[in-house]
């Protein structure tokens, strides 16, 4: 029988917890390529004095927005077992739990969880571990 | 008349959980749907392993093949792993012994995964299971296998609704503890 540890700690989540610091704040808060850019921060200098800033890199912008975890309708899952899984996974209440799962049944799909890429892989493979069809994407 | 998964003579539920005290459980399977667990357990096997089956499998990054890959090399073997422990927990005869939230979640999930590997073959073969007709469906082992989905459907609601209740009543207490102190 899968014992329930084996369930909570599979490699994957070793390579992957977040850090406390990832779990409480959102992944722009963390991020070292905000924090540099914080223009309040500089103090006032005439022009010849104001260093040349790098270009805003796109690319690091994009890598720090928040990835969003959707669960998509399946007509395979049955909305008790969804409601439970939401429940036991993200630790939520009976009620928001069964919100999301209306959501996911009337809408089609619902945002059921966001972070950093790495808790949001985490946490679409546990979604995937319980049999529901889950993926991410970055929030636009 | 009897039943053939349990039930008394004037055709009343059979409850399948238990709640016993200390936050425990006993899982009263009937022996037949144990056996259908079981032989199901056996016939998907080779199913559910099969990492191409988007149902078993899905995708986390759909639009982004890089991203797919890298997700793929991190937890495809490990996915295919718990498919198989998964299905290796239901070979055997559920425990007699109490079983506590965890461990009856765990079992929950096993036969979900045998119920979504069942489902996923079900509708492969065209069968709509937003709304299953048995008189529609006319091949005999079709037929056999949609009861069994069924079934499993049937003991999925019943101890997702116990587990449900039981979080539900330990949110209570804690409220009211809370409250006394």
């Amino acid at each position: 029988m899968i014992t329930f540890s084996s369930m909570q700690h599979s490699p994957l989540e070793f390579l992957h917890m977040p850090t406390a610091t990832e779990t409480m704040l959102p992944a722009a808060a963390t991020s070292p390529a905000v924090a540099t850019m914080a223009p309040v921060q500089t103090p006032v200098r005439t022009p010849a004095e104001t260093p040349v800033l790098d270009p805003i890199d796109e690319s690091t912008d994009e890598i720090d927005r928040t990835w969003l975890v959707i669960v998509w309708d399946d007509p395979i899952n049955l909305m008790s077992y969804v409601v439970h899984v939401f429940m036991k996974l993200f630790g939520q209440s009976e009620d928001k739990a069964t919100k999301l799962m209306w959501q996911v049944h009337n809408e089609g799909k619902a945002v059921v969880a966001d972070g950093t890429r790495e808790k949001a892989e985490l946490d679409v493979f546990r979604l995937h571990e319980h049999g529901l069809w889950a993926t991410m994407q970055q929030d636009a | 008349m009897g039943s053939l998964f349990g039930g008394d003579k004037r055709g009343r539920h059979r409850c399948r959980i238990d709640r016993a005290s200390h936050g425990s459980y006993f899982l009263n399977l009937h022996e037949n749907e144990a056996k259908v667990l079981y032989l199901f357990s056996q016939l998907l096997k080779d199913e559910m392993e099969d990492t191409e089956n988007k149902r078993l499998y899905p995708e986390a990054h759909p639009n982004n093949s890089e991203f797919q890959d890298e997700f793929d090399s991190l937890t495809q073997q490990d996915l295919v792993s718990s498919r198989s422990q998964a299905l290796a927990a239901l070979a055997e005869p559920p425990s007699r012994e109490p079983l506590s939230a965890d461990e009856l979640s765990a079992w929950l999930n096993s036969v979900n995964i045998l119920h979504l590997g069942l489902g996923a073959k079900l509708e492969a073969c065209g069968i709509d299971l937003s709304d299953i007709s048995m008189e529609s469906i006319e091949d005999e082992e079709r037929r056999f296998q949609v009861a069994a989905y069924l079934l499993m459907t049937d003991i999925i609601e019943e101890v997702s609704h116990s587990l449900i209740s039981a979080r539900r009543d330990e949110s209570r207490d804690s409220i009211d503890r809370y409250e006394s102190d």
